[in-house]
């Protein structure tokens, strides 16, 4: 072998070497994954005008990635272009089973299954389109049509008050009376507004309505109709007739040995909390709740039930107030509700203010849908036939809204005769909006003087019997001078201008 | 005053307007758009980049040759503190990119901020960061009429620049600038028949770069990181790079043109 030769073998196993060096000290091209490619067929398919070619390329995007989102949107809207609507709707609701969050595509699945009558799902995804974006227009007015073809009635009226199955069409009254219409418009839709006798009644976020109206001696019709946001109008007609009111036969002027002569019945719902499950713990709620108990008792009440802490629920309290009460109390009954737990005062927006009793379980934050508002308690006054009603709240309100009219003249003749055939609602806090409730020697400095004065020490001019009026007059001072002026009793009526009566020392 | 004299002031004065009206053009806001759609409606499409919104953006890539698309992965799209950030893949063809659902449709003013500082060196790879707009019904993908803002770093070449291009007028702008690292904001305004492209890096005014004629046409926004150009046939991309952006804005456009899904 000559030089030349031998020079040529080294310089190609030179090259080999240095080729196969290159080779393995270079990085080549890393795989490419599959599902890298789909956004560029997506590209390519976006780009052509033609159709064919689109899906070609979509379907493309499919196959190197099947879990990829987009390419089922592209495709079925091909095919909603073609009107191939099934086809179309096979590859929008894949896309939805894979999490799609393009708000097209819900409201474009929605106006086909619309158009094939599948209302309800229809709704659900013309719903998730607006959760997506919210006041997408298209979407909106799809949701509108959706909504009149699914619901062509309108709301469903539930009557709490006045209750047709208690008052049998009967209200007693003088020449006129306030009576609180209540109850709930029930509307897929959603209920728009509430008009009773033709004027707007006060609705909230959940059908629930509420107007106080005037009834007259006669016939009274109370007409409620109902409006869904479209536009489907449904009504309820009751009929209430209004009486002369006459006094008791039986009842005499003077002194009232008990309670027997003047209530057939008297019912009290006696509520105390300590230990609140979210709101900070209270120390002698209980042991108020407790004594009012057997001070109630002992002035003749016959049915007390007595609810204390854990039992204290806002759904307890509610059925309580709303389903036990309502069903066994009477016309001539008298009804005493007693708090002593939390209260709050909430500023509303407009102005005004707005109270709730807090119940052991109801949330700190976002407390009103958890709490019992003033106003469900005074509605409460509409629900039950009672003759007459007291509520006894040992917690701090402002906003109650009743009015300071002093009643009946006391000097007037049969005094008591008239008040207690004359049917009332009072009300006694003890205290205002920002005053904080005192505690002393394990009670409530407010029920310690309420248990006094209902006692005797109220009773101003020793007749033995005392009146809503002269317990709120006595409470009052006492309280505020007491607490040093940290609290102030209120005290005032919802509805009538009859007393509450309180007979001392009078045990059935 | 003699005629050489009365000249030579006329050429003063006349290059003193021509200054002026220089002035003018170079500065966007003096730019107005008639009859913009209102503000409320403009911010639904503006996006602060706090994560994916579907409604506006598609991803969709454009990979110009078979021998890109064997080795092709996407570059990482990462919502970070109200930041877009785009990160290549190493070893690969690598790119990430987003268009806009919906065209803009007569005149418009866009801007986004963006942030790229590409890899020192002579590195053996494009770093490319771009924006722009294009009528995606002008041809295929890679190949439509466009017109865009780069910041790049071409594979081997020691400096960064700033540029836009059209597809009709290839090659680097005349104003072509050389810079160390971009962060700031982009711009793109089109008024009749033109679009006018603009920079400013952070704390600075808006400068001009170009202006191109442009059809009627309707026109897609889009912006994307990648490390390749439609020229490349093998790289080496041993080092990702990145690019962050963020607030996308439309301060005026008269119309907005949603696609169908």
């Amino acid at each position: 072998m000559g030089i030349v030769a031998k020079y040529k073998i080294v310089c190609i196993a030179g090259s080999f070497l240095l080729g196969l060096v290159f080779l393995l000290s270079a990085p080549g091209p890393a795989p490419a994954s599959e599902c890298d490619l789909a956004p560029y067929f997506i590209g390519k398919g976006k780009s052509t005008s033609d159709e064919a070619k689109s899906l070609q390329y979509y379907q493309e995007a499919v196959d190197v990635c099947p879990g990829y989102i987009r390419p089922y949107e592209l495709i079925g809207n091909i095919h909603r272009n073609q009107k191939q609507s099934d086809l179309a709707i096979s590859y929008f609701e894949k896309a939805a089973e894979l999490g799609s969050q393009n708000s097209k595509l819900y409201y474009h699945l929605a106006r086909l299954l619309f158009e094939k009558g599948q209302l309800e799902d229809g709704l659900q995804h013309i719903n998730r389109s607006l959760e997506i974006r919210p006041g997408y227009p298209d979407a909106l007015a799809l949701k509108s049509e959706i909504q009149k073809a699914l619901d062509d009635q309108g709301p469903q009226i539930v009557l709490y008050e006045p209750s047709t199955a208690s008052l049998r069409g009967m209200l007693v009254v003088e020449s006129f009376a306030a009576m609180i219409v209540q109850g709930t418009a029930l509307d897929r839709s959603g209920v728009a507004e509430v008009k009773i006798n033709q004027t707007d009644a006060d609705l909230d976020d959940h059908g629930n309505f509420v107007k106080e109206i005037q009834i007259r001696p006669g016939e009274n019709a109370i007409a409620i109709e109902a409006t869904d946001k479209i536009g489907n109008t449904s009504r309820l007609v009751v009929n209430v007739h209004g009486e002369k009111y006459a006094l008791p036969a039986l009842v005499q002027t003077g002194r009232y040995a008990s309670s027997q002569q003047l209530y057939s019945k008297s019912h009290a719902v006696v509520i105390g909390i300590n230990r609140y499950e979210k709101w900070p713990v209270l120390e002698f709620a209980v042991n108020d709740a407790k004594e009012v108990q057997k001070a109630l008792v002992a002035t003749g009440f016959d049915d007390v039930t007595i609810i204390l802490d854990k039992e204290a629920t806002h759904r307890r309290i509610l059925t309580e107030l709303f389903d036990t009460l309502p069903r066994k109390v009477g016309r001539n009954d008298r009804v005493l509700f007693y708090f002593a737990g939390h209260g709050q005062t909430e500023e509303l927006t407009g102005g005004g203010r707005k109270g709730f009793i807090i119940p052991v379980d109801a949330e700190v934050a976002n407390y009103s849908a958890t709490a019992i508002s003033m106003e469900q308690i005074k509605s409460l006054s509409g629900r039950i036939a009672a003759k007459h009603t007291l509520y006894v709240m040992d917690s701090c309100y402002s906003g109650l809204g009743f009015n300071r009219s002093a009643g009946i003249d006391p000097a007037a003749s049969d005094y008591l005769r008239k008040l207690v055939s004359m049917r009332v609602v009072q009300i006694i806090t003890a205290g205002g909006k920002g005053e904080q409730v005192q505690e002393r020697q394990g009670h409530g400095i407010f029920t310690t003087f309420f248990l006094r004065g209902i006692g005797g020490a109220a009773d101003f001019d020793g007749d033995r019997v005392v009146t809503g009026s002269e317990l709120g007059t006595y409470l009052r001072p006492t309280v505020s001078n007491e607490s040093r002026q940290a609290q102030t009793p209120m005290f005032g009526r919802l509805e009538g201008e009859g007393e509450f009566l309180f007979f001392i020392g009078d045990s059935r | 005053m003699n005629v050489p004299v009365r000249i030579h002031l006329l050429r003063i004065l006349s290059s003193f307007l021509l200054l002026l009206a220089w002035g003018c053009a170079a500065n966007p806001l003096s730019f107005k758009i008639e009859n913009s759609l209102p503000p409320d409606r403009l911010a639904y499409y503006s996006d602060s980049f706090d994560t994916f919104r579907e409604d506006l953006w598609e991803k969709s890539v454009s990979i110009y040759k078979d021998t890109q698309m064997a080795g092709f992965q996407l570059a990482d799209m990462i919502y970070r503190g109200g930041k877009l950030v785009f990160t290549t893949q190493r070893d690969c063809f690598s790119k990430a990119a987003l268009d806009t659902k919906y065209t803009l449709k007569g005149d418009f003013d866009i801007q986004m901020d963006c942030r790229f500082s590409p890899i020192r060196g002579l590195q053996p790879m494009d770093q490319v960061m771009g924006l722009g707009v294009f009528d995606k019904d002008s041809g295929e993908t890679g190949n439509q009429d466009l017109v865009r803002i780069v910041v790049f770093r071409g594979s081997g070449q020691p400096n960064n620049f700033l540029t836009s291009t059209s597809k009709n007028r290839a090659g680097r702008s005349p104003n072509t600038k050389e810079i160390l690292d971009f962060d700031g904001s982009l711009r793109v305004i089109r008024t009749g028949r033109t679009v006018s492209t603009y920079y400013r890096q952070k704390g600075e005014a808006w400068k001009r770069l170009s202006a191109y004629p442009v059809s009627n046409a309707d026109l897609t926004f889009g912006f994307t990181l990648q490390n390749f150009t439609p020229r490349t046939n093998n790289l080496k991309s041993a080092v990702p790079f990145t690019a962050e952006f963020s607030e996308f804005k439309i301060n005026a456009a008269q119309d907005i043109l949603e696609e169908e899904i």
